[in-house]
């Protein structure tokens, strides 16, 4: 443990001196950003923040959200991580916006539960079709939340959000055509999302579909068998979806 | 013609001696164009199914249902009848799935001096590598360093004294490293000498060392799986930078060929190093000949089997260009996933030529399939090894006597949703008391500020009769029949399962307002038909059991919130006199919802509960809440535990009969548990129910 930390420490000493190489790609920077998100070296985050520039230079908007996050996982760097994440949505990094949003409708990174004052972080990363973002838009609009009950806005961004991979977004946009919200019901498309967010292992959906593979629910064809897989599959998978 | 004849006695030379010692060295004398076929063998997700067996149900499955390792096990005997050099591989997710898996790892922890049944079943086969899965990390480091019998270099992780009951074979993964120790956690990658039948140009067979390496890789998504055994300890590296590390440095070492384990399925993404599925970026990776891929449970390429399964969706969905799903090729590379829990076997056939002093894989005439147990004309299923269900029956009893062994807990009343329906909870209460319990303990030990400043806000519970005639007239919940205060029934370890039926389900807390809260009451209070009073018609109180699992009921501690039903009102203005501590609950009133991740998440469709109310997901199974919960508790009673009804109905007098379909043969159960509305047993419908005569005006 000791010889590492003077190691790192040394390794700190060495990346101030030397300047650190341009990243190579993306995912070398997102690398990094695990790397220092998981291991807090002084070494990763340093060069992260080096990558991530400081104003004169312009702003890597990928490196200063994994930067961001990184800091995040420290309560006690919760002001740190809000900034660098600020500017990296403000440079148009749409998970950055995200978690900021949710951040704020939540009470996380320091802040109290806001749902009006996450808004605009998540319409921010909707612009850029983020799925989550989508999905948290959706959501208000269903639940009035922070604005009136809206179910045709609601339908259209669930829309939006399963288009853009939001697994529980399809399970919601299911629900919606099964119960004609915001939209004539729509059996068959209820099915097609359903089992589109089946196969993504989102828990209700996986559960629903065994039912339906069980009772023929939504006109799906029964299959006892395939009803005991979809079953298996969603016990084993209650283990890595929970979060 | 010359260059045959000169060359092969010297390889029969060569050939002699590594027969002689051995051991693998380089084959100078090899004549330009020898040919080796190798056939690489591989299975994945596994997750601890040995026999064809359920271990929920306790019964065996056959036919199209089978599965398991030793079903598996004839497969391999068919691939190696086939090919004559084969190299038997496991891509992860092998320990844990069953029963039984949780069995040796939880309940009775295995001793270092045992080996787990999937590996004593492995070592019957003759593995030759194996990588780890996602699931490898569900029960901790220290139980993988002991059942891997590895010092996993990693900082409080201690390794027990002495040689552990281990796999035969290595196991490697590159991908995940120590924190500590800044060192993988197991070996990168194994490289194997092997001797195989080779092709010399003339046509004669002779035998040849190859050097094959063996590369694992896992999710980088177990960090967060499995944050509570992992945060800290180990870190998780990007599959594709791993593999540009560690297959060069294989291939510096003089690998001939290198298998890729890829515990990932195939995504077409861009790659980023935080993908789940990254498989297909693998094939970018220089010097990659082979990959066994995994974690999705699906069949690639397409079976090949007479009616065998279709293509799924989301693999016919990959472009064209970069896979081919027919011959199993991706970017070139033959690539393999054979399903899950040892329905399919990989087998891909690498074709290699001798060719400027080194093996060359032809790629053109690799090969891959995904083979199924009914291979051979679709409907005709393997018979299951019988040796390996000999090798693995200790295991496997000890595993079904577990299950049936005493809970430690015995029940004064018989626990049963016969006529939840109209107001028992003897199947209920019991979970909600667990689920309340558990995260009022929550609540009470958190370190987040956010959950600490709910610790005013009431915690209630709410649960379902999940088998309440959904399945039949036969289906619905029954613990401890025979219980009394008189003489007390033990609870068997399986009951928890029976009280709370999906064992996929995990606690999670909503926080939500009695608006909320009402709204979440009439909607399980759907399950009612509207009943009109001045009808003479018979009326089915409650007409449909195929969403049963909705009917929440709710429960607060010292049976603090209570409600009633008034069926003769429209679905959405069923619920009143809704009260908490005897006050009627404010539209504004906060509570916290102890309840499953289907609920909390969606399931059901009850307004405003879709996952943005959440304010905690547990890892913990709803099942292993109540498990857990009762193994504390002294003895069950009907007074504390059976009979804390919250909800009752308006009482109404209808002109005509109302009736509850149920089990037949019930009606002394109603009467024991005093239930005045439930007054006679009628006659029995189509479905095999009894229709039981309901009073509301009671």
């Amino acid at each position: 443990m000791r010889p590492r930390l003077v190691a790192t420490g040394l390794l700190a000493l060495a990346l101030a001196a030397c300047t650190p190489a341009a990243p190579r790609d993306a995912a070398a920077v997102e690398a990094l950003g695990m790397q220092a998100a998981q291991t807090r070296d002084a070494g990763a985050l340093r060069t992260l923040q080096h990558w991530a520039g400081a104003a004169p230079a312009p702003l890597n908007a990928l490196a200063a959200r994994e930067l961001g996050l990184a800091l995040a996982a420290d309560p006690a760097q919760a002001d740190q991580a809000r900034r660098w994440l600020t500017q990296a949505a403000s440079a148009g990094d749409a998970e950055a916006a995200w978690t900021l949003g949710d951040a704020q409708r939540r009470g996380g990174l320091g802040w109290t539960p806001d749902p009006a004052a996450a808004r605009p972080w998540f319409e921010r990363a909707a612009a850029a079709e983020h799925p989550a973002a989508l999905l948290a838009l959706a959501r208000a609009a269903r639940n009035g939340e922070a604005q009136p009950r809206d179910p045709v806005a609601a339908l259209a961004l669930l829309q939006r959000a399963s288009r853009a991979g939001s697994a529980q977004a399809m399970y919601l946009l299911s629900q919606a055509y099964a119960q004609g919200e915001g939209t004539a019901p729509d059996l068959a498309l209820a099915r097609h999302w359903l089992e589109q967010a089946a196969e993504r292992h989102h828990p209700p959906a996986m559960q629903d579909w065994a039912l339906a593979l069980e009772d023929g629910r939504l006109g799906v064809t029964r299959d006892a068998e395939a009803a005991r897989e979809q079953w298996r599959e969603a016990g084993e998978e209650r283990r890595n979806r929970w979060r | 013609m010359f260059m045959r004849f000169s060359a092969t006695p010297l390889v029969i030379a060569t050939s002699a001696l590594l027969a002689a010692c051995g051991s693998s060295v380089p084959n100078p004398n090899v004549p330009e164009g020898t040919t080796l076929e190798l056939a690489v063998l591989s299975t994945t997700d596994l997750h601890q199914n040995l026999l064809s067996y359920d271990y929920y149900r306790l019964a065996g499955v056959s036919g199209s249902g089978t599965l398991g390792l030793a079903a598996t096990a004839s497969l391999i005997k068919a691939a190696r009848a086939e090919n004559a050099n084969t190299l038997l591989v496991d891509n992860g997710d092998a320990t844990q799935g069953t029963l039984l898996g949780d069995f040796q790892a939880l309940d009775q922890p295995i001793p270092c001096s045992a080996t787990l049944a999937i590996y004593r079943a492995m070592n019957s086969l003759g593995y030759d590598a194996a990588g780890l899965g996602n699931h490898e990390f569900n029960y901790g480091l220290p139980f993988l360093s002991q059942t891997l019998n590895t010092d996993l270099g990693v900082a409080g992780v201690a390794k027990p004294a002495g040689n552990c009951g281990a796999p035969n074979h290595p196991v490697v993964n590159s991908n995940v490293t120590s924190i500590s120790s800044g060192n993988p956690i197991l070996p990168p990658y194994v490289l194997l000498n092997r001797n195989y039948v080779a092709k010399l140009p003339n046509g004669d067979a002779y035998t040849l060392p190859l050097k094959v390496a063996v590369l694992g890789f896992v999710p980088p998504q177990v960090l967060d799986w499995d944050a509570k055994n992992l945060a800290g300890k180990v870190a998780v590296t990007g599959v594709v930078e791993s593999a540009q590390k560690y297959v060069a440095e294989a291939r510096a070492k003089g690998a001939d060929v290198v298998v890729a384990l890829s515990h990932g399925g195939l995504d077409a993404s861009p790659y980023s190093p935080k993908m789940e599925n990254a498989s297909l970026h693998l094939t970018t990776v220089a010097g990659v000949d082979a990959l066994v891929t995994g974690h999705s449970h699906l069949i690639f390429p397409a079976a090949k089997e007479p009616n065998g399964p279709k293509l799924d969706a989301s693999l016919a969905a990959l472009p064209a260009g970069t896979v081919d799903s027919d011959k199993g090729l991706v970017n070139g590379v033959p690539t393999v996933m054979a399903q899950s829990w040892g329905r399919r076997l990989g087998i891909i056939k690498l074709t290699l030529v001798w060719r400027g002093g080194k093996w060359v894989v032809q790629k053109g005439s690799s090969s891959a399939e995904s083979r199924g147990l009914a291979y051979t004309d679709g409907k005709t299923f393997v018979t299951p090894d019988a040796g390996m269900a000999q090798l693995v029956d200790a295991e496997h009893q000890a595993t079904i006597a577990y299950a049936k062994q005493p809970l430690g807990v015995n029940t004064d009343f018989a626990m049963s949703a016969y006529f939840a329906l109209v107001g028992d909870v003897s199947a209920i209460q019991i979970v909600n008391q667990a689920q309340i319990d558990y995260v009022k303990n929550l609540l009470a030990t958190t370190t987040d500020t956010t959950l600490k400043s709910y610790a005013g806000i009431p915690v209630i519970s709410c649960s379902a009769p999940f088998k309440a005639g959904r399945n039949g007239a036969g289906d619905f919940t029954d613990v401890a029949p025979t219980a009394s205060s008189a003489s007390p029934v033990a609870l068997q370890v399986r009951n928890p399962g029976d009280l709370y039926l999906y064992g996929n389900n995990n606690l999670q807390a909503v926080k939500i307002k009695g608006s909320d809260l009402k709204a979440w009451l009439e909607t399980s209070a759907k399950q009612f038909a509207q009943i009109d009073p001045t009808s003479t018609a018979v009326q089915d109180l409650v007409p449909s059991y195929s969403t049963i699992f909705n009917f929440d009921v709710f429960y607060a501690e010292g049976n603090a919130l209570t409600y009633q039903v008034d069926v003769t009102k429209p679905v959405g203005s069923r619920i009143v006199n809704l009260r908490y501590q005897g006050q009627p609950v404010a539209d504004s009133a906060d509570f916290i919802v102890a309840t499953n991740d289907y609920r909390a998440s969606g399931g059901g469709g009850f307004p405003g509960i879709d996952g943005s109310k959440t304010i905690y997901k547990s890892l913990d199974a709803n099942q292993a809440v109540v498990a857990a919960y009762l193994r504390r508790q002294t003895g069950l009673s009907r007074a504390l535990n059976g009979s804390g009804r919250a909800w009752s109905f308006v009482k109404t007098t209808t002109a005509g009969p109302v009736v509850l379909r149920s089990a037949p043969g019930k009606l002394a159960v109603a009467q024991s548990l005093g239930l005045p509305q439930v007054t006679a047993e009628g006659s029995l419908d189509a479905s095999g129910y009894a229709r039981y005569s309901i009073d509301l005006s009671k």
